[in-house]
């Protein structure tokens, strides 16, 4: 490998035979898909043909870091996982942080792919280059936090690193997460559910080697500053945290409160980030080369959750809080700590449940469908005991849950995919499509389904740099722009939440030219950024996606928004589609299929991605 | 003329609350508010504000109505209005 900061080497591992590889990286992956999410994605478009069920042997999931885990560039410490979607039938990536990525490249590996299915609950532990599979039947029903302790255990060292499923994922809930270092997640798309189909608990890693970069003395000069920066004024994700949000979007009316039928809580104050600081957070946790130190835990010291322990971010605090009108911090942790060790996605969970309690006080579920709770906005009691059952898929209103809130609405009639909160099947993330419309057509376009982190579009409405009321087709490329721009961070990988610490991008490229020794510019990063992205579209034409999966829930169009700041706030049917018109026109799709033409895979050097989707 | 004013973090309260009403003249200037917050709120309140240079902080944010304001110039010489709601916040993303 020419490149420095990769190992040059993954692992593929096939659960079927037993059978594990050591494979060399091929030089053009750095060069052309940087790492992470790119190595992902390539993965899955060579793997995973059309046809191919998620939950079948034959979904490939892989884990990959980037070139810069296990260096001292701060805040690098990532690894992600891919596979197609349990949940979507998108390809479907999340990415977490911790210690993980660090050691697994320390381990000698810049990924691991997995295919196939053990004959029984398995474990893989890589110990540099031993690699195991192991029987994990002891571990059948434990949650996450239990897996980790158990392993370390058994595996006589505390500093062995740990990314494993709970019972959501061996029971194929549809949104389960894949969980490290206990509070770092995987979440989205339901990659723990693609390890459960394959009897896959964990992944364990312990990794002793260097990492090597190319120019480690100036290397060490840049990242001082970098370090001092991560605790500059700006960096509120150390200090307060994100849940600061929860009453900054409900003064801005921005606040999806009850399954998106209000923007504005009543009870925002007292799930407020400055309540949660004040009287929870009793500890403040960094992933590895991170000085940001962003993991704000809270213990809950009295009252009827006592004793129970969750780190909570703004948008697990507003998916289990506002959105379901719960307004207590206490009940709000136990529901995250629910999800953090039975293992599914909080978001993901938070819609689902706000969706179900709609149904409830629509008369359309009685006590009955729901097996005898009262699924009332704010029965905090109610939702903390359907996330239980939803984790342990107990009851057949938890299991209908359990496969997210698509399929449940489609199951269900009546109308009720209209207030499903999902595109393609992914539940939204925190922006509201009616009054934060940048952010919509971002949800809409995202190639994993209604995700805010695969463009970041929300930042122009939060900031209003447009009109975030309306839409045109100038908004694609603000999206388009977005995408390629994240992409790049998600591959390298890097945490989002150093945005700040890096206002100049040139400066990230100036690391990538130290680690790696290839000297280039930003624009290259971007250019390959957008080939990754382009490819990962690919892969959804071939699993049947076009132009018509890019639309939001009826709501956003039918149902105008109206309080003390929002007036007649509703998505247009016809600018939305001149809004989608504009981000493929930019993109050089086919606006009528916004699929891909075959002169733009052309130009990003992907012509067999248009043969083989036809175009 | 009265206006509603709502600091959040990283502004403190102010005599322990988040929102407070305040009294104007007519023809006052959203700096003219800046100057009476500070005239309640001690030097705190215009350190977390501005720069040294009397520029507001990109660390801050400022809503009018809902509106994240950032014509820094025009904000300054915004004359009130009756029942206008002012919100200084922090300038963060994600989460």
């Amino acid at each position: 490998m020419e490149l420095k900061g990769y190992t040059g080497k993954y692992l593929d591992i096939d659960l079927t035979n037993k059978e594990v590889k050591l494979k060399e990286l091929p030089e053009d992956w750095a060069k052309n898909y940087i790492g992470g999410i790119g190595f992902g994605i390539k993965t899955c478009w060579d793997n995973i043909p059309k046809d191919v069920d998620a939950l079948s042997p034959e979904n490939v999931i892989s884990f990959w870091t980037g070139p810069f885990a296990g260096t001292l560039v701060p805040v690098s410490s990532k690894y992600t996982a891919v596979a197609k979607s349990p949940l979507t039938g998108t390809i479907g990536f999340g990415i977490s942080s911790g210690y993980f990525g660090a050691e697994l490249k320390r381990a000698g590996y810049d990924g691991v792919v997995i295919r196939g299915k053990a004959d029984k609950l398995s474990y893989i532990f890589i110990d540099d280059d031993v690699v195991q599979i192991k029987d994990a039947t002891h571990l059948t029903g434990k949650t996450t936090w239990e897996t980790e302790d158990i392993l370390k255990q058994e595996l006589e060292d505390k500093s062995i690193r740990v990314a494993s499923i709970g019972s959501a994922g061996e029971k194929l809930v549809r949104y389960a997460c894949i969980t490290n270092a206990k509070n770092r997640h995987i979440g989205r798309n339901g990659l723990g559910c693609v390890m459960g189909s394959k009897n896959f608990k964990a992944l364990a890693v312990r990794g002793t080697n260097e990492v090597v970069v190319d120019d480690l003395k100036t290397l060490l000069k840049e990242v001082k500053q970098l370090y001092k920066d991560c605790r500059g004024e700006k960096m509120y994700y150390g200090r307060e945290g994100t849940p600061i949000k929860i009453l900054k979007h409900d003064k801005k009316a921005v606040l999806a409160t009850n399954n998106f039928q209000k923007m504005t809580f009543d009870g925002a104050e007292n799930v407020s980030g400055e309540k949660m600081m004040e009287e929870k957070v009793r500890k403040i946790i960094a992933c590895e080369m991170c000085a940001v130190a962003c993991d704000h835990v809270n213990v809950i010291k009295k009252g009827k959750y006592k004793g129970t322990v969750g780190s909570i971010d703004f948008e697990s605090l507003w998916a289990l809080g506002p959105l379901c009108g719960v307004d207590c911090l206490d009940a709000v942790t136990k529901a995250v700590q629910l999800c953090d060790t039975l293992g599914t996605d909080t978001i993901s969970t938070g819609v689902t449940v706000a969706w179900a309690m709609e149904c409830y006080e629509k008369g359309i579920f009685t006590k009955q469908d729901t097996d005898g709770l009262e699924l009332n906005f704010g029965n905090a009691d109610a939702m903390i005991e359907l996330i239980e059952r939803i984790g342990n898929r107990e009851g057949e209103f938890a299991k209908m849950l359990g496969e997210g809130s698509k399929l449940a609405a489609q199951k269900t009639g009546k109308d009720t995919i209209n207030f499903a909160m999902q595109i393609k099947g992914l539940e939204t993330s925190a922006y509201p499509f009616r009054v934060m419309q940048t952010g919509a057509l971002g949800h809409a376009t995202c190639i994993t389904g209604a995700f805010y982190q695969r463009s970041g579009s929300y930042q122009y409405d939060e900031k209003d740099a447009v009109d975030r009321y309306s839409l045109d087709d100038s908004r694609g490329k603000l999206v388009a722009d977005g995408e390629d721009d994240y992409t790049v961070v998600d591959s390298l990988i890097i945490c989002k939440f150093s945005r700040r610490i890096y206002p100049d991008k040139e400066k990230l490229a100036y690391l990538w030219n130290l680690v790696t020794g290839e000297k280039i510019k930003y624009q290259d990063l971007l250019d390959r950024g957008k080939k990754i992205y382009t490819l990962g579209k690919c892969f959804n034409v071939r699993h049947g996606f076009t132009r018509q999966q890019d639309y939001l829930p009826k709501r956003a169009y039918e149902e105008p928004i109206n309080d003390h700041i929002n007036k007649e706030a509703v998505v247009k049917m016809d600018e939305w589609d001149k809004a989608l018109d504009g981000y493929y026109e930019y993109r050089k799709w086919d606006k009528k299929t916004g699929i891909p033409k075959k002169e733009t895979l052309k130009e990003l050097d992907l012509d067999d991605a248009a043969e083989e989707i036809g175009v | 003329m009265k206006v509603n004013v709502t600091l959040l973090t990283p502004f403190k309260k102010i005599k322990e609350k988040r929102e407070i009403r305040l009294e104007l003249e007519n023809g006052e200037t959203f700096y003219d508010l800046i100057e009476k917050l500070s005239q309640e709120h001690g030097d705190d309140f215009k350190n977390n504000l501005f720069e040294s240079d009397k520029k507001i902080k990109t660390s801050i944010m400022i809503m009018v109505n809902g509106r994240t304001i950032t014509d820094e110039k025009n904000l300054f010489q915004r004359k009130l209005k009756e029942n206008e709601e002012y919100v200084f916040c922090a300038a963060i993303g994600g989460g």
